[in-house]
C-alpha cells in the first residue's frame, strides 16, 4: 500500500510540475509549427499534420496542459498563504517605547502598507495584490479554454455560398454541414473601389433574412458582421457568376449581348468573353474577336471602343452577377472567452507592481 | 519631401552608436550622456517623420495610422523600439542603448534597399477596423521589448567564456551589423544582397568573435528580464486584441492562420522563458531562450507575411 501511495505521489508531483508544463507547451508549440508548413510538405501532409490543430491527440495535449495548470496553480496556494502569515523576520524594530508594536503599525500604515500580525511579528507588504496576478492569469486561461470548449461543442463555423438573386440556409463546416432554421437571400453583392484607384474599398452583400415569412433586412461588409439569432455572418469572399454575367457590345450600331464563356457569331465575326473584372473602378472585359481577316484579343474598358477591320466595337454595358461567400459562425462560448480575456489582461497588468514583504521583529531596548 | 527626415533620423541613430563606442574606448561619462541625448534626438526626429506621414495620410482622406504595409510596419517597429528605449533611457546602461541603436539603424538601412513601396495607398477592406490601432501598437511594442531582450541575451552569450555561446552571440550581432554593411554596399554597387549579406555575415561574425575576448563577461539578468516581462504582457494583449478583431472579421477568435499560430508559438517560448526567470535559471540559459524567442518573432513578423500564405498575407505588398 505504501508503495502505491509513493507512486501516486510521484505521478501527482509530475502532473503538477513546471517540467511537465514546459514539455507540454514545447510539444504544442512544435506541432503547431509543423502544422503551418505541413500544407507545403508532402509527407507531412500525408500524415495529416496540416490539420494537426483539430486532431484528437493535439486535444489530448491541451487537456493534459489544462490539468497540469490546475494542479500547478492549486499547489501554489500554500506558498502564497505562508507568504501572508508573518514568519522568519528579516528586520528588527528597535524602540524604547512601551507601545512599540502599536507605534510600528501606525508607522507602517502611514506608508500605506498592508499589515499582518502574528504574535510578536509584524509583516508589512507593498502591493500585496501582485501575488494574485499569477492566479488571475491562470484562471483567465482556464476560462478561455472553457469558453473554447463550449464553443466547439454547441457552436459551429462554416461557409455559405449564395449566388446573387438566390437564397440559402446551408452552411458547409470543416467536416460536416449545418442547416439554418432560416434562409439568407442575396439581393446584391457589390465591390466598390477608391476613386481612380485599383484598390477595393468595400465588399458588401445586401439582402434579406427569410424567417417564417418574415423579411428582415440583411447587410454585411468585411469587418462588419451581421448578427441574427446568435448567428454571425461575415463577408468572406466572392466570385463572378459566369452563368449570369454578361456584357453589351455595340457592333456597328447594333447591340450584341455576350455571356461569359458563350461565344456568339455576328456578322461573320465570333465574339468570346473570357473574363470580366475591374480596373480603376471600371468594369473591364477580356475579349476574343475572330474575324474572317484574322483574330484579336485583349482587355477593353467600359465605354471604350475599338476598330477591328470593318467592324467597330463599343463596350457599352456590363452586368456582373456575383456569388457571395459568407463566413457563418455561432459561438455560445464567445462571451465566456471574452470574460477570460479581460481576466487575463487585468491580472497581467498587476505584474508591473513591485511586491515587497518585510517581517519585523520588535525589540525593546 | 519629408522622406529625408527618416534618413536624417537614421544618421542620428548611427551617430549615437559611434559616440557610445567612443565612450567605451575612452571611458568618459560625459560621452555616455551625450550618446543618450543623441539617441533621444534621433527618436524625436523619427517621430516627427511618423507624424508627418500620418498627417499626409489623413490629408489624402484615408484616415488611418501609417502602420499597414511592409515599409510602414518596419518603420513603426523601429519607432516602437526607439520609444521603449527612450522612456527608460535614464535607467539603462549605455551599452543597452547602443544595442537598441544598432538594431534600429540596421533595420532602417536594410529597409532602404529592400525596395518596398513608400506610396501612401488607401486601406483595403480587411484592414478597415477600429481594432487595427490597438492590435498593431501592442504587437509592435511587444516586438520592441523582445528586440531589447534579444540584444541583451546576445550580449550575455557574446561575452561568455564558453566558445559555443560566443559563436552564437557573434553570429547574432554579426547578422545585425552585416545587415547595415550589406545595405551600404548594395545601394552603391547594386550587387546581389543575399550573396553580399552572407559574405559580410561570415566576415563580421568572425571579427566579432575575436574582438569578444576583450570584453568582460556580462551576466546580469536585469536587461533580459525587464524587456521580457514588458514584451510578454504586450504580446498577450496584442494577441487578445487580434483575436477580438478576428471575431469581427473572420468568424471567430482563432483560425490557426499561420501568423496566429506563430504568434502563439512565440508566446509559448517567452512564457517558458518567463517561468524560468522566476525559477532562477542561469543567465546563460535565459539568454539562449531569448535568442530562440526572437527567431520566432522574426518568423511571426516576416516569415509568415512573405513566405507562408494565410489570412494575414496582405501585409506583404
Amino acid at each position: 500500500m505504501a508503495q502505491i501511495k509513493i507512486i501516486i505521489d510521484k505521478i501527482y508531483n509530475f502532473l503538477k510540475s513546471l517540467t511537465l508544463a514546459v514539455i507540454l507547451l514545447s510539444l504544442i508549440a512544435f506541432f503547431s509549427a509543423i502544422g503551418t508548413i505541413a500544407g507545403n510538405v508532402a509527407f507531412l501532409k500525408d500524415l495529416g499534420l496540416d490539420n494537426v490543430y483539430y486532431s484528437k491527440w493535439f486535444l489530448v495535449l491541451i487537456v493534459l496542459f489544462v490539468v497540469n495548470l490546475v494542479l500547478c496553480t492549486l499547489s501554489m496556494i500554500p506558498v502564497t498563504t505562508a507568504l501572508f502569515s508573518p514568519s522568519a523576520p528579516n528586520k528588527t524594530f528597535k524602540s524604547k517605547r512601551e507601545n512599540a508594536k502599536e507605534h510600528l503599525i501606525a508607522l507602517l500604515k502611514s506608508k500605506k502598507l498592508y499589515i499582518q500580525q502574528k504574535g510578536d511579528l509584524i509583516a508589512a507588504y507593498r502591493y500585496p495584490v501582485r501575488k494574485f496576478a499569477v492566479y488571475g492569469i491562470h484562471l483567465g486561461i482556464l476560462i478561455i479554454a472553457f469558453g473554447a470548449l463550449v464553443g466547439s461543442i454547441w457552436g459551429f463555423r462554416g461557409i455559405m455560398e449564395i449566388p446573387q438573386g438566390n437564397s440559402s440556409s446551408l452552411i458547409i463546416t470543416r467536416n460536416s454541414y449545418v442547416n439554418l432554421p432560416f434562409a439568407v437571400y442575396n439581393k446584391n453583392f457589390t465591390v466598390s473601389f477608391y476613386e481612380d484607384k485599383n484598390i477595393p474599398s468595400e465588399y458588401k452583400t445586401t439582402g434579406y433574412i427569410l424567417d417564417n415569412n418574415q423579411k428582415i433586412p440583411f447587410s454585411t461588409m468585411v469587418n462588419h458582421p451581421f448578427v441574427y439569432k446568435g448567428v454571425w455572418f461575415y463577408q468572406a469572399s466572392y466570385q463572378l457568376n459566369p452563368m449570369k454575367s454578361f456584357i453589351i457590345l455595340n457592333v456597328n450600331g447594333s447591340n450584341v449581348k455576350l455571356h461569359m464563356h458563350k461565344p456568339i457569331t455576328y456578322d461573320n465575326t465570333q465574339f468570346y468573353l473570357a473574363n470580366l473584372s475591374y480596373y480603376n473602378s471600371k468594369p473591364i472585359a477580356l475579349l476574343y474577336v475572330e474575324l474572317p481577316q484574322g483574330s484579336a484579343s485583349g482587355w477593353i474598358k467600359l465605354g471604350d471602343s475599338a476598330q477591328l477591320g470593318p467592324i467597330n466595337i463599343d463596350f457599352s454595358d456590363a452586368k456582373e452577377s456575383y456569388i457571395t461567400f459568407l463566413s457563418v459562425a455561432k459561438d455560445p462560448g464567445s462571451t465566456i472567452v471574452a470574460f477570460g480575456f479581460i481576466v487575463v489582461i487585468l491580472s497581467l497588468l498587476l505584474i508591473f507592481f513591485k511586491f515587497r514583504r518585510r517581517v519585523y521583529k520588535i525589540e525593546n531596548i | 519631401m519629408y522622406s529625408n527626415v527618416l534618413s536624417i533620423a537614421n544618421f542620428i541613430y548611427i551617430a549615437s552608436s559611434i559616440v557610445f563606442i567612443l565612450s567605451f574606448i575612452v571611458k568618459k561619462k560625459s560621452l555616455d550622456t551625450a550618446g543618450k541625448s543623441i539617441f533621444v534626438l534621433a527618436f524625436l526626429v523619427e517621430f516627427l517623420y511618423f507624424a508627418l506621414r500620418t498627417i499626409e495620410t489623413y490629408q489624402k482622406g484615408y484616415n488611418y495610422l501609417p502602420v499597414t504595409n511592409a515599409f510602414e510596419s518596419f518603420v513603426f517597429f523601429t519607432l516602437c523600439l526607439g520609444f521603449l528605449q527612450t522612456i527608460i533611457i535614464k535607467k539603462t546602461s549605455s551599452f543597452i542603448v547602443l544595442l537598441s541603436s544598432i538594431v534600429i539603424s540596421a533595420t532602417l538601412l536594410a529597409l532602404s534597399i529592400a525596395g518596398f513601396s513608400e506610396h501612401i495607398e488607401p486601406l483595403i477592406p480587411a484592414l478597415k477596423s477600429n481594432w487595427l490601432v490597438a492590435h498593431v501598437i501592442t504587437s509592435f511594442l511587444a516586438y520592441a521589448g523582445f528586440a531589447m531582450n534579444f540584444a541583451a541575451s546576445a550580449f550575455v552569450l557574446y561575452t561568455s567564456r564558453k566558445y559555443i555561446d560566443k559563436i552564437t552571440g557573434s553570429l547574432a550581432f554579426g547578422a545585425l551589423l552585416s545587415l547595415m554593411f550589406t545595405a551600404f554596399i548594395v545601394s552603391i554597387t547594386h550587387s546581389k544582397p543575399f550573396v553580399v549579406g552572407i559574405v559580410f555575415w561570415v566576415i563580421i561574425s568572425s571579427m566579432l568573435f575575436v574582438l569578444g575576448f576583450l570584453l568582460k563577461p556580462y551576466e546580469k539578468k536585469e536587461w533580459i528580464e525587464k524587456p521580457l516581462i514588458f514584451g510578454f504582457v504586450l504580446l498577450t494583449i496584442g494577441i487578445i486584441t487580434g483575436s477580438i478583431w478576428a471575431k469581427y472579421a473572420w468568424g471567430g477568435y482563432w483560425s490557426w492562420d499561420p501568423k496566429e499560430t506563430w504568434s502563439f508559438i512565440t508566446w509559448i517560448v517567452y512564457l517558458i522563458n518567463l517561468h524560468f526567470v522566476r525559477k532562477r535559471k542561469t543567465v546563460r540559459f535565459l539568454a539562449y531562450l531569448g535568442v530562440i524567442g526572437f527567431v520566432c518573432v522574426l518568423i511571426t513578423y516576416l516569415g509568415v507575411n512573405f513566405i507562408l500564405p494565410g489570412l494575414h498575407s496582405y501585409g506583404s505588398n
